[in-house]
């Protein structure tokens, strides 16, 4: 019974998130006609300069070199954000010593970082983009993580401890499991951060990129391509956050729910 | 095991904790003998120590002075006062974390399910603590102390908020296990109904700083153990007169 209901309401609100988006549309189409194409071209022109960069290769090209670099900076920031937590949460000196540092970093906005990048590194291809997509999404990481750490029920620790665990089995299975929804999450506010920052690095400090071609396009008047590329985007992120960090999520966190 | 060996000793044991106003002195010169299959209760009044003398001998806590001895080898397990489960693991992977340190896998799977199967909850084995009630989380614990077949089975109130029939369940099961493996138990309560009726000797402790105020044989037979028996009644008005008596 629970689990008809359960399914009913799931249809309906499918139904209702669909006929939104057909509303949306609609409505776009009709305001789209009373505009010039150059201020707001209409879904069918969009579509159609979708087609074009699909078939000219541009997409996927684009799309890789961005990725890539997303996934560059991205790991770097990832692998730097848990070694500073796990360092500061043995060390209590450098704790204190670095913690102002990190929250200052968070605090600068990243339009004054793309610009001290541009000037360190010029309209360098890689090392712009991926340094604003490190120092925006570090502090994020470590954040994460270090309040992860901190949350770890010490009491399980003694437990354990009383039960003769080794040191390597209360670790694995008492730490871990406990950081393991902390650094999901990390991953998913820090991936968003990361997508965002490398676009408005190419936009600004590149010569290749979705940032990059979207300049370009705003350079020379294509605002369909304006666009399908926000589109592109919005899709790259929904397969992002929909097809592999909720399931993940969902999965390192089913031993909270109660049902 | 046989009786009247010693499982631990602890001589003139004290402890303190730092706090604004200096140091707060808990545990004053506790000297105490567990023998091998004995159960003991300690009683005495909120906040006088009796957690911090089991995390003492559990080894979570170290005592400022005085020494405990106990067999390196000794197999201890502890029921905490709230219940200490991983959220993470299933009611069997609780248990198995711990099992695993102490008996071999084949062995440990017919105590485990001989466990579960004793306090019903061999139907919710792969159920995760976030889904079981108060009643089956204590129950857990206590399943996961007495699944290592300990030699010395600590208990920090292990029936303090449970409904009437859950803990006579829980007793029951307790007694029966000791029984069968000759456990010594070391257990406290604030209630001197069940410090009788269930040790063999009762270690009533004075407040803050804490010393042992008095100790009571119980000389009777379990089966003769009623709330009726004058033998009980006795010792029980003993307990409420010391530890009324005692400002408590």
């Amino acid at each position: 019974m629970k689990t008809s209901i359960s399914k009913g309401n799931n249809l309906t609100r499918r139904i209702l998130s669909t006929t939104g988006i057909i509303v949306v549309l609609i409505f776009w189409h009709k305001l789209s006609q009373n505009y010039h194409p150059l201020i707001l071209p209409s879904p069918q022109e969009t579509f159609q300069a979708l087609q074009k960069l699909w078939q000219s290769g541009s997409l996927w090209a684009s799309t890789l070199i961005t990725f890539r670099r997303t996934l560059l900076g991205y790991s770097a920031a990832l692998v730097a954000g848990m070694f500073t937590a796990l360092l500061f949460s043995t060390c209590r000196f450098l704790q204190d010593l670095f913690r102002p540092i990190i929250t200052v970093t968070q605090i600068i906005p990243p339009v004054i970082w793309i610009v001290l990048a541009v000037i360190w590194f010029g309209i360098a291809d890689d090392l712009t983009p991926i340094f604003l997509i490190f120092i925006v999404t570090f502090p994020v990481v470590f954040i994460n993580i270090f309040s992860g750490l901190e949350s770890v029920d010490l009491r399980l620790v003694e437990m354990a401890e009383v039960y003769r665990c080794s040191r390597r089995k209360i670790m694995l299975d008492v730490y871990l499991p406990a950081l393991v929804p902390h650094v999901v999450s990390a991953v998913s506010l820090g991936l968003s951060f990361a997508w965002k920052s490398t676009i408005f690095a190419e936009f600004i400090g590149s010569s290749s990129g979705i940032g990059f071609v979207i300049s370009m396009a705003n350079a020379n008047l294509e605002t369909e391509k304006l666009f399908a590329w926000a589109i592109v985007l919005i899709l790259l992120m929904l397969v992002f956050e929909y097809g592999i960090l909720t399931p993940l999520n969902k999965r390192v966190t089913r031993w909270k729910r109660h049902d | 095991m046989t009786k009247n060996t010693i499982t631990l000793e602890l001589n003139q044991i004290h402890k303190g904790f730092k706090n604004t106003s200096g140091e707060l002195k808990v545990l004053a010169d506790i000297s105490l003998t567990v023998q091998a299959g004995e159960i003991i209760a300690l009683i005495g009044p909120s906040g006088c120590g009796k957690t911090t003398l089991l995390n003492i001998i559990s080894g979570i806590a170290a005592p400022d002075r005085g020494t405990l001895r106990q067999s390196p080898s000794l197999r201890l397990a502890y029921v905490f006062q709230e219940p200490r489960l991983l959220p993470w693991k299933t009611v069997e992977g609780n248990i198995r974390f711990v099992q695993d340190n102490f008996l071999a896998a084949q062995e440990g799977k017919e105590v485990r399910e001989k466990l579960l199967q004793k306090t019903g909850l061999l139907a919710y084995k792969d159920s995760y603590p976030a889904q079981l009630s108060g009643g089956m989380k204590q129950r857990l614990e206590l399943v996961r102390a007495l699944a290592i077949k300990p030699q010395l089975l600590l208990m920090d109130e292990p029936f303090k908020s449970l409904d009437l029939a859950l803990k006579f369940d829980l007793q029951r099961l307790l007694l029966t296990e000791h029984e069968q493996e000759g456990f010594a138990l070391l257990f406290t309560t604030h209630d001197p109904d069940e410090a009788v009726m269930l040790a063999d000797r009762v270690v009533v402790l004075s407040d803050k700083p804490t010393q042992i105020h008095q100790e009571m044989v119980i000389g009777l037979t379990r089966e003769k153990r009623t709330k009726t028996n004058p033998h009980i009644q006795e010792n029980v008005e003993r307990i409420i007169r010391v530890l009324l008596e005692r400002h408590i």
